[in-house]
């Protein structure tokens, strides 16, 4: 039999439970300590408030309402009843501090402890946020920790180096005399114009190009100098409502004039000084117009002051002029090649070229021939079908051009005297630059096996070529090559030493498809691969230029490289590689011991993004992940999917709206189908500039280094 | 409803419940705050639920701010309140909406950026499916553990009720006294 009672201090109120054996003891309460004498009796006798009979409960029922057996009266059993815990633990505090520290034992703690004492509300309150904050800040310190262990330390300072000089747009130009070089290059600000001094090799910018709006890739356009080096001419369009022609002082760079083009012809897409008085443009909308300095009677009545247009060509075709004299100019219209008489605006037919894409067009004013390249496009069952590009040469005399190499070349030029020419030959996934001479002493090729081509330019003087090309595996810079003393220079040395970035040789290879074809493939391994370790791989299917300093980048990040495509100068083709030819690759990547089978991530850029996305779409078990650069296509998620490779995406702002909401809502379907996806957002059109190219190849690195 | 009738161990399961769900709640809160202030363009586009023929919308970034503020204020009076019984009503009904909105979310095909925190951020890899599988799991558990815990609560009010109007039975030991 036990005895349930209170504690009798009014603070307290414990339930207590004691055997009978111990009625009428002293002992102490357990929860706040106080002397209590056990009652004699479990049981309470009191007399009912209506009749007055005699009822006897147990102690435990004290307060509870009953009903008299005899009168059926309700009534309250009388002696308090245990008191509220939140008052009890008031109680229990007071109590404590006026207690005597002897009281406090430690079975007293533990029982405190485990009847669960309440602290105040606000209290409270700061206890259960600082908890979830430490939860949230321990949650979200140890994603960071992660993500930061699995990323190389010297990711950062690798990419300030890479990334240090900007890529070079375009190919230079010098002036007549030989003494100066202008190029435009990424900066932080855009696209800076520079002027180099060939002598000093000292260079300063004379223009900023802050081109974020649409078509940025066309914001510049450069002119080059007049035939008397008097002035310097480019094209800028900052935006869609901003563009000019820029007129610079010839010898310093400095801006003398400027010559809207938004109200009158245009976005310029080529240019060429015909006189020093005059240039001839060519819009986005090939329409051809001569901007006149000064008004120049010569020319009739196009030599009026400012833009006349003189003629609207054939949107098929690509943009080509030289100047053939001051009165006339050579043109690429309707397929074939027309002279056009400025002052009469008159044009005479020159040729009768096979069908195909003219690529490329050069005139010698010495022997007045022409040199070009020819893409053949022949028409098999509604699909178009470009051919290989080979170099000819054309005597206005002759009836038919006549072919010059057998090799894929582009780019051809005559040199001095037109004793010979060079070209560009494009060779499976390498190219370089080849100089054919009647001196066979002269003859030599450059940037063969050990760097790459990406445009180059001749020299007024056509004793020189000038190459944005890299060499012996290093980054991209602009090379001058003499071709009387075959001496070849660094117009812009590194003026930094590389202390953490390291170059990686990259490794060309090819391999089978399953139709038994050859397909060329180009690797950057990781810097200091280590054996036995497995590396993630980026295949790409790049369809222009190969940006090597995200090559390099990666490959300093601790991430294999592989192209499935030629790169280099091959910007007119638009062609990426077949999803045969990159299985292929695929396949052969796998057998590389280095290679983590488990983490090849399929890249695209711009107009490549098509096959990236059907690669993903019609192989998803092969991918970890997909990369999509300013992406023209997209894919479907599929709802009932088991797993989806991660999405990269990387868009500029001013990107055609609708690419950017394409691209949006693609991240937004990874969201709803909990598929891991990264957006990355550049402040640029569909063109990024070495910094944005910077900030997105961090993001991607860590996005492959820390893919969950 | 407003009148506990637990014993006094289940008083201190129902507290400790409460300040559980409450940090959890807290820390679902930070996420959600977190997320709001990410700088991923497509947290500004129109929320799909928050609109009505597209005119008046809540952008993603707003509601995910919103829902977050909202699960402070909740987590907030778990922690400060004293009525257990209002308290675990808030829980199944906070509970039940989200689990509810995440089902509508399913069902119109719309993101829910709230468990996307580890695509909103660079630094951040907890991934969407772990993020949901646990905050799914955390409304199911509070939700079932509330409403249990508010039906017990109804059955052992009723009991008291019967055991107040038929004394002889709820006071088991009484007798009469000489």
């Amino acid at each position: 039999m036990e005895i349930k009672f209170n504690c009798s201090n009014p603070a307290c109120r414990q339930h207590i439970l004691v055997d009978k054996s111990n009625a009428g003891e002293l002992i102490r309460c357990p929860a706040c300590g106080s002397e209590l004498k056990v009652p004699d009796s479990a049981e309470i006798k009191f007399d009912c408030v209506g009749c007055g009979q005699h009822i006897l409960v147990h102690v435990s029922e004290i307060g509870r309402f009953i009903r008299c057996p005899s009168c059926n009266q309700g009534q309250q059993i009388p002696g308090s009843p245990s008191k509220p815990v939140e008052l009890a633990r008031e109680g229990l505090k007071q109590l404590l501090s006026e207690q005597q520290p002897g009281l406090q034992t430690s079975q007293n703690i533990f029982q405190r402890i485990c009847s669960s004492s309440y602290p105040h509300p606000w209290l409270r309150l700061s206890l259960g946020w600082s908890c979830g904050l430490v939860i949230f800040l321990c949650v979200i310190a140890g994603s960071y920790v992660k993500a930061w262990a699995a990323v190389p330390k010297k990711v950062y300072e690798v990419s300030r180096e890479v990334y240090l000089k900007g890529d070079i747009r375009d190919a230079p130009v010098e002036n007549s005399s030989g003494t100066l070089l202008m190029y435009a290059q990424d900066i932080k600000a855009g696209l800076g114009v520079f002027l180099v001094d060939l002598d000093s090799l000292q260079r300063f910018q004379i223009g900023t190009v802050n081109g974020t709006g649409q078509g940025e890739d066309r914001a510049f356009t450069a002119f080059g100098w007049s035939p008397d080096d008097a002035m310097l001419a480019y094209f800028s369009q900052r935006d869609q409502k901003n563009a000019e022609v820029v007129l610079c002082y010839g010898s310093t760079g400095a801006p003398k004039n400027s010559f809207d083009t938004a109200k009158t012809c245009g976005p310029v897409d080529k240019g060429v000084w015909v006189t020093t008085n005059s240039l001839v443009l060519l819009n986005h909308s090939r329409e051809l117009y001569i901007l006149n300095l000064q008004a120049d009677p010569n020319l009739g009545e196009a030599g009026k002051q400012g833009f006349v247009k003189l003629k609207t060509l054939s949107i098929y075709d690509t943009s080509w002029i030289v100047p053939i004299s001051d009165r006339a100019i050579t043109i690429y219209d309707q397929g074939d090649l027309w002279t056009l008489d400025i002052p009469t605006r008159q044009a005479v037919r020159l040729t009768h070229l096979p069908h195909g894409i003219l690529e490329w067009l050069d005139y010698s004013k010495t022997s007045g021939k022409y040199l070009f390249s020819l893409r053949p496009i022949t028409q098999e069952r509604d699909k178009m079908i470009k051919g290989k590009r080979h170099l000819y040469e054309l005597d206005p005399g002759a009836s038919e051009p006549v072919l010059v190499t057998d090799s894929q070349a582009l780019n051809g030029r005559w040199t001095k005297n037109d004793e010979g020419i060079s070209y560009v030959v494009s060779i499976g996934t390498t190219n370089y630059l080849e100089v054919q001479s009647a001196d066979k002493n002269l003859e030599t090729n450059l940037f063969r096996e050990t760097g790459y081509v990406r445009s180059y330019n001749m020299a007024p003087g056509r004793d020189k070529l000038y190459a944005v090309a890299a060499n012996d595996y290093k980054l991209t810079t602009i090379w001058e090559f003499d071709l009387e003393t075959k001496k070849l220079r660094n117009v812009l040395p590194a003026q930094e030493s590389y202390v953490r970035r390291k170059p990686v040789s990259p490794i060309l290879a090819s391999v089978k498809n399953k139709s038994g074809q050859k397909v060329d493939y180009y690797m950057v391994p990781p810097v200091e691969l280590e054996s036995g370790k497995r590396y993630p791989v980026v295949l790409d299917q790049f369809a222009l230029n190969r940006y090597d300093e995200n090559v390099q980048f990666l490959a300093n990040a601790g991430i294999f490289y592989v192209s499935v495509h030629p790169f280099g100068m091959d910007a007119y083709t638009f062609a990426s590689a077949s999803s045969e030819e990159t299985l292929a690759v695929y396949n052969e990547l796998l057998k590389n011991p280095n290679v983590d089978p488990h983490r090849i991530y399929v890249s695209g850029h711009s107009a490549s993004t098509r096959e990236a996305c059907q690669l993903a779409t019609d192989f998803p078990e092969l991918w970890r992940g997909v990369i999509l650069e300013t992406p023209v296509a997209t894919l479907k998620i599929p709802a009932a999917r088991k797993k989806f490779p991660s999405l990269f995406i990387s868009i500029g702002d001013n990107d055609s709206p609708g690419l950017v909401r394409q691209a949006n809502s693609l991240f937004q379907d990874a969201c709803r189908l909990n598929v891991h996806a990264r957006f990355n957002y550049q402040h640029s059109a569909h063109t990024y500039h070495s910094s944005q190219f910077r900030d997105e190849y961090i993001s991607l690195a860590k996005f492959i280094l820390t893919d969950y | 409803m407003h009148r506990s009738e637990f014993s006094r161990c289940e008083r201190v399961v129902v507290e400790y419940f409460c300040c559980c769900v409450a940090v959890i709640l807290f820390v679902l809160a930070s996420f959600n705050l977190l997320g709001a202030v990410s700088p991923v363009p497509a947290l500004s586009q129109p929320d799909t639920i928050f609109q009505i023929n597209g005119k008046i919308a809540l952008h993603s970034r707003a509601v995910l701010a919103m829902a977050g503020l909202f699960k402070l204020g909740v987590s907030g009076y778990l922690l400060v309140g004293k009525n257990a019984m209002k308290k675990l009503g808030l829980i199944s009904w906070v509970t039940w909406n989200l689990l509810l909105y995440q089902l509508f979310l399913h069902y119109i095909a719309a993101p829910n950026f709230g468990y996307s925190l580890g695509n909103l951020y660079d630094w951040c890899i907890i991934p969407p499916k772990t993020f949901e599988f646990f905050a799914t799991a955390f409304s199911l558990v509070s939700f079932s553990m509330s409403v249990f815990f508010l039906i017990r609560n109804w059955l052992l009010a009723h009991k008291t009720q019967r055991k107040s109007t038929q004394p002889t039975r709820s006071v088991a030991g009484m007798r009469a006294g000489a």
